[in-house]
């Protein structure tokens, strides 16, 4: 079988089909666009056994007291004026000293380890 | 009463003109930019802290569903700045590659809009000024030698899904981030100088002169959607028989495919914008076609 397709109905279908998805997924409670809570709702905190929980998010307060990190301890380790607010939020503070969220949980990984 | 197959196709004058497939395929893009336009904007204003803040547009983003897919399956955790949104925004445009070739870059893609918007700067200033239409004619005869060159730089697509792939499978990290035009552009007031930035800088000089750039040559999403759009059954069709040698098709591609020497357009970098569709002058000379493997073309009668 061979058919022509109205260009139209063509843009349509693409369209439905791509909204679709999402909209399917949104009624499965499977879809999640926030790395702040979970698909179910759930708040996403630090896990101290995973840095990967840590999250651009967060402020170096969070980080301090999950890991039992004294805030300068860490501005000092990844080299960050000693008078930055620990308030303030890791993604922030780190792109504005050219430095990514990941290198901050590199060190923390290291610093598990016992490496620093 | 029906329409006379090979004859010249009868044009909407006046406000009718306007109801057309382009017009409406314009309709459906803006669409989607200004939709992630307006959650780029709302995601900058509204902190992250605050609970239920907006989502940014990147958990749109399919290639960051390519990107954590590996780490997904292995470990069954999202790398960062992926969440379950970006897998299955990558389900919904494969899906979408299976049905119907590349729609979704024709169509949908926000950041091919963007470029196809730049490019109809220069169309309407061609269009408005003569001197403009001149250094566009004589820029154009100036790097036609440059064709070569282009077919090489669109194999760019393909080593930059290889790299960023195994970069991030290896790192488990978003590796291809910081090199992102559209991410950058997404998060303009976050951005730094770096690559990002000097890519979307040249993106955005480049589609002046020519139609998306950084879909012909760079974008990694392009090969995946463009070779799982080979297994799709919907094809643009060319019917010699009708077909009267024009080539208008092949000059209204914003690819630059050979669409009238093809009978079957089966390139991984056509888009689907059905631009060539648009212009033929001919009824039934090029079509879009649903047809399956086994089946015949719609006029198997060659010239």
């Amino acid at each position: 079988m061979t058919m022509r397709l109205n260009p139209f109905a063509y843009g349509l279908l693409a369209v439905v089909l791509f909204l679709g998805v999402i909209y399917v997924s949104k009624a499965a409670g499977v879809w999640n666009t926030s790395h702040r809570v979970t698909a179910s709702g759930e708040q996403i905190t630090v896990d101290v056994s995973d840095v990967d929980t840590v999250k651009g998010w967060m402020t170096f307060e969070d980080v301090s007291k999950a890991f039992g990190i004294p805030p300068a301890e860490i501005f000092a380790a990844m080299k960050l004026p000693a008078d930055t607010p620990p308030s303030k939020r890791l993604k922030d503070v780190m792109h504005a000293n050219r430095m990514e969220v990941d290198d901050l949980r590199d060190w923390l990984k290291k610093r598990g380890a016992g490496d620093t | 009463m029906g329409v006379q197959l090979g004859a010249i196709r009868r044009r909407p004058k006046g406000l009718a003109a306007l109801w057309n497939v382009q017009n409406f395929r314009y309709l459906v893009q803006a669409g989607f930019l200004a939709t992630v336009v307006v959650m780029a904007v709302r995601h900058a204003l509204v902190p992250e802290s605050v609970v239920n803040s907006p989502p940014s547009p990147e958990a749109y983003c399919p290639f960051g569903g390519i990107e954590t897919l590996y780490h997904w399956i292995t470990t069954g955790k999202y790398i960062h700045h992926a969440t379950s949104s970006s897998l299955i925004v990558l389900g919904g445009v494969l899906l979408g590659s299976l049905a119907l070739k590349s729609s979704f870059c024709g169509w949908i893609c926000p950041f091919g809009t963007f470029q196809e918007a730049l490019t109809g700067i220069t169309r309407f200033l061609e269009r408005r000024f003569r001197a403009v239409a001149r250094l566009a004619k004589t820029l154009k005869a100036r790097t036609r030698g440059l064709e070569v060159v282009d077919r090489y730089l669109r194999w760019g697509k393909y080593l930059m899904l290889a790299y960023f792939l195994y970069g991030t499978i290896l790192a488990a990290r978003m590796v291809f981030r910081p090199y992102d035009p559209y991410i950058t552009a997404l998060n303009i007031t976050e951005a730094t100088l770096g690559p990002g930035l000097v890519i979307l800088i040249a993106t955005v000089v480049l589609s002046f002169f020519t139609e998306r750039p950084w879909c012909k040559y760079l974008c990694p999403l392009s090969p995946i959607v463009g070779l799982v759009g080979k297994l799709a059954s919907v094809k643009i069709e060319r019917t010699s028989t009708y077909c009267k040698d024009c080539a208008i098709c092949s000059v209204a591609c914003p690819m630059n495919l050979p669409v009238a020497t093809a009978s079957r357009i089966t390139a991984v970098d056509c888009n689907d914008c059905l631009k060539c569709v648009d212009v033929c002058p001919r009824t039934g000379a090029l079509d879009l076609t649903l047809r399956w493997p086994w089946s015949k073309p719609l006029v198997s009668a060659e010239r």
